[in-house]
């Protein structure tokens, strides 16, 4: 007997559109948008007061991380031309070496939560270190993900003017690592895993391993993600070596195309954002992330050019509803103009945008035939009802808090506001203790002075 | 402690007491008959009300320091997206669904409309309000909710009452209104309700009329709240008026300035100005959050380092405290490209000690024995704000509204649980959002609203 459920009641986004009606799904595929319901309803979801949307995709994350490094580095100098994560990137190495897998898996999967609490059903994960824990937290909790392991890391062991011996062999292993993931986990988690490889950047990846690796990735019809012009340390680096801009680089050597995700663009030019729109390469948008560096990434430049852009939460603040508004207020800002990027823009770029960067056809939409993945957002709250325009108070005024159910294949993930399937008291004692734990150890090796 | 005092114990949480460089605390705080009593571990006296603060920063109660209740959920949705009129702002382009709104409303339509605003506006984490009354007949309405729901208030009522077309008698009028308001009302319950002078701005406010708002506020100690340096159209009505001078200016010349002048915006500025505010002691509202929707960036951080108290205000759109931090803190390091300052104890400052500052109140802002019992309390047990490495970063950075599991004014609870004392929210939600839609519906058929689709 097939496994039916009802989305009633609520208002559907048609991608350019709020209309009311149900979204029926059927063995984990929409098979009605009309209420042609069927007789025997496993379950209903009410979405009464809602906006319907297909299922959110947060582009780019590194679950582990979070927990571990929120209040750390903010209000602090930056490290010369350096990232922000570079203040901390201490903490991630004390995790892979002194916790407990047991730990690690806490961390993850109290990442994942609150990334399925902000909306998301699809998170593409470049995964710091062994990939099993979150894994093992997409199996448990349900959602959909794509995962890639980054190589190097940590990223600074292969920087600087040139890359070769120890340096070299390391990021190669990388390689060959992430690319083993691909018959290891090929067809699981029902086909909600998919994997893509990730080279971390191109001032930390050798020319010849970044065009071995897309040369692997496309002969398995996998993605490649990674980041580019990230810090002025970067571009300094790619110029150093090559003469050239990260972007030009990349290109120079056959990289970019539309199978590429590439992360932030923050130091780039016009010249480089041309060159994404004529290679097709899809660019993850991180607004509310740079922002904490007290920079803006280009955002409407590259919408106005055709690239393909996608948002995403990264290490931080993983409320991709709340994302919604950060990114689309900077990039107002960047440009000075109150009328774009607008409303439509921006949930475009948690849905059909990375849909169409990873591929699916089936995701990203509400319609007959897609997978089953949506996200229901209240628009009942003292901050975001009423609504006149559903979009609008969706991005400008929603925030997790709002975010009221969500389906992957038709199943729920997040139910009541709250995520399916967690001992969230148990959970965030573990964290907790594993947090201070990895505080401690850095204390004590004089890494950070951290108050206990 | 006294048989018949009534005690409120906030219970195992951080402090945060808004004194200069003290570290937060583990402790309990104990508020006697309205007054912040002691703060010490395992406090072991009797209670009237017992608040659970365990895994929860504790802070002095929040000042949101410009709103205009009312405004908010009839016309959020409907600017954003939308071109700015030319050297307008961002209400201009709601001006005539807000106007149609005070025409064709009922008062208990614009009731709901104000008692749903004030809801989000306390769910936000805000204990004291100060709130710009736009149009005429809703001040009842407000005293009431101050009464009932029992936030502490600072209200004014702007004058002239419209400021899309300002007449020189209507902002004399409303002068004398808001004295009348003053006198009937200024202290009112148990002193949880201040009034104030609310001139709108330097361009909508006659020489005449500013002069006689400076005289009367010096003569009875009232504050004078205005919005100033707002938009450019503002700034070119002053400088023809004033022979060139900036707002800023304009307003120093006429001796206007003051320690009992709170200004809001302050994002038209020009040299000169900071030193001018500076040193008149006047306060800067800052909302930055809110000018960031006219995709702009106000002044902050220059105003801090220039040594002008800045406080904090969401103005008409989201009320969240926290948010409004967040934004105006993150805002703030992009203008300059630096990200060590504003920091996030700049933030929790302006929208506390700076706030009571500005209304000259030695007895609000902090958490110290003797103080009011005014208090905010915001969960860090959330799953984007655990574990707190650093409470304070934690609090602005990554907490929100739906963090904010207790409020107190007097030691009384205005927020508990998260929900709003003494209304039915569910109640107001519904017949604001009927009123609401009546008049979008309203607005569609006289051609001021255009749908979206």
């Amino acid at each position: 007997m097939s496994e039916v459920t009802v989305v009633r009641g609520g208002l559907v986004w048609t991608g350019s559109d709020a209309v009311p009606g149900d979204v029926v799904i059927t063995d984990g595929v929409i098979t009605s948008l009309t209420g042609d319901t069927p007789a025997d309803v496993t379950r209903t979801i009410d979405a009464a007061d809602s906006l319907v949307l297909p299922g959110l995709i947060n582009s780019h994350v590194h679950p582990g991380g979070s927990p571990l490094l929120r209040g750390i580095a903010e209000d602090n100098p930056m490290p010369g031309p350096g990232a922000l994560y570079h203040n901390t990137v201490d903490f991630r190495l004390i995790t892979w070496e002194h916790l407990r897998p047991d730990e690690i898996e806490s961390l993850v999967a109290w990442e994942a939560v609150q990334m399925l609490l902000g909306g998301a059903t699809t998170i593409i994960s470049e995964q710091v270190g062994d990939i099993d824990p979150w894994v093992s937290v997409a199996s448990r909790l349900g959602f959909r993900t794509d995962v890639g392991r980054i190589y190097p890391y940590p990223p600074h062991i292969a920087n600087g003017a040139e890359i070769s011996g120890k340096s070299y062999d390391a990021v190669l292993e990388g390689m060959q690592a992430g690319f083993e993931l691909f018959e290891r986990f090929e067809g699981a988690l029902d086909g909600r895993l998919t994997l893509h490889l990730a080279p971390h950047a191109p001032n930390t990846v050798p020319t010849q391993i970044l065009i071995e690796s897309a040369e692997l990735a496309r002969k398995r019809n996998a993605r490649l993600h990674l980041h580019i012009s990230q810090h002025p340390s970067e571009n300094q680096t790619v110029r150093s070596r090559t003469g050239l801009s990260p972007v030009r680089y990349l290109d120079d050597i056959g990289f970019l195309g539309s199978d590429v995700l590439a992360t932030h663009l923050t130091y780039t030019d016009a010249r480089d954002w041309d060159v994404l729109a004529r290679t097709g390469t899809n660019v993850v948008h991180c607004g509310s992330r740079k922002a904490r560096e007290a920079v803006t990434s280009p955002f409407l430049e590259l919408l106005d050019r055709g690239v393909n852009v996608c948002l995403a939460t990264e290490t931080y603040s993983h409320d991709l509803v709340d994302e919604l508004k950060w990114s689309a207020l900077l990039a107002k800002l960047r440009a000075a103009r109150v009328d774009r990027p607008d409303a439509k823009d921006m949930i475009a770029a948690v849905t059909i945008a990375p849909a169409l960067a990873l591929g699916r056809s089936d995701l990203g939409v509400l319609r007959a035939g897609a997978r089953g993945d949506v996200t229901v957002v209240g628009l009942d709250g003292p901050f975001n009802s009423p609504a006149f325009d559903a979009a609008r108070n969706l991005v400008y005024y929603s925030r997790a808090s709002n975010v009221r159910h969500s389906l992957v294949d038709g199943l729920p993930v997040v139910a009541d506001g709250e995520v399916a399937g967690v001992d969230m008291a148990q959970l965030r004692h573990e964290v907790r203790a594993a947090c201070r734990r990895v505080w401690q150890i850095a204390n004590d090796l004089g890494h950070v002075e951290w108050r206990a | 402690m006294k048989g018949s005092s009534k005690v409120t114990v906030v219970r195992g949480g951080t402090i945060w007491s808004g004194v200069p460089r003290q570290a937060p605390v583990v402790a309990d705080l104990v508020i006697e008959d309205g007054i912040i009593a002691a703060i010490e571990p395992d406090f072991t006296g009797g209670a009237d009300l017992e608040l659970d603060a365990t895994s929860a920063l504790v802070l002095p109660g929040l000042f949101n320091s410009h709103l205009h209740p009312g405004g908010s959920p009839l016309i959020r949705g409907i600017a954003e997206d939308m071109e700015l009129p030319p050297n307008g702002a961002f209400f201009h382009n709601t001006a005539a669904v807000l106007g149609l709104g005070r025409t064709e409303l009922s008062l208990e339509e614009y009731q709901s409309l104000i008692e749903w605003d004030c809801v989000a506006m306390l769910a936000g984490g805000a204990t004291t309000l100060t709130v710009e009354l736009l149009g005429v007949g809703y001040e009842q309405i407000w005293i009431d909710l101050v009464g009932r729901l029992g936030f502490r208030c600072n209200l004014g009522l702007t004058y002239p009452h419209n400021i899309i077309k300002p007449t020189p008698e209507e902002a004399a009028a409303g002068l004398r209104d808001g004295i009348a308001l003053a006198d009937e009302h200024n202290g009112k319950f148990g002193d949880r309700l201040r009034v104030q002078l609310s001139p709108h701005g330097p361009d909508t406010v006659t020489d005449e009329v500013l002069r006689e708002t400076r005289r009367t506020a010096t003569e009875r100690g009232l504050n004078v709240h205005l919005h100033l340096a707002q938009h450019m159209g503002e700034v070119k009505t002053v400088q023809d008026r004033s022979g060139g001078l900036g707002p800023v200016a304009y307003l120093e010349r006429m001796g206007f300035l003051g320690h009992d002048v709170v200004a809001t915006h302050g994002t038209y500025i020009e040299s000169g100005d900071i030193a001018r505010l500076a040193s008149s002691r006047a306060t800067i509202v800052y909302c930055g959050y809110r000018k960031a929707k006219e995709a702009l960036m106000t002044p902050f951080t220059e105003y801090l380092e220039g040594g002008v108290n800045v406080v904090l205000g969401t103005d008409t759109f989201s009320h969240n405290m926290i948010e409004d931090m967040k934004f105006g803190a993150i805002l703030g390091k992009i203008r300059h490209g630096r990200i060590s300052r504003p920091t996030a104890l700049d933030m929790v400052t302006c929208a506390t000690v700076n706030a009571a500052r500005a209304m000259r109140r030695d007895d609000l802002g902090q958490l110290v024995p003797g103080h009011r019992g005014d208090v905010t309390i915001i969960s860090l047990a959330g799953p984007f704000n655990t574990p707190a490495a650093e409470p304070i970063k934690s609090l602005v950075y990554y907490s929100t509204a739906s963090d904010v599991r207790h409020t107190l004014v007097d030691g009384q609870p205005v927020v508990l649980d998260g929900k709003v004392c003494n209304i039915d929210a569910s109640d107001i939600q519904r017949r604001a959002t009927a009123a609401v839609t009546r008049l979008w519906e309203l607005a569609q058929d006289k051609g001021v609203l255009a749908p979206t689709w």
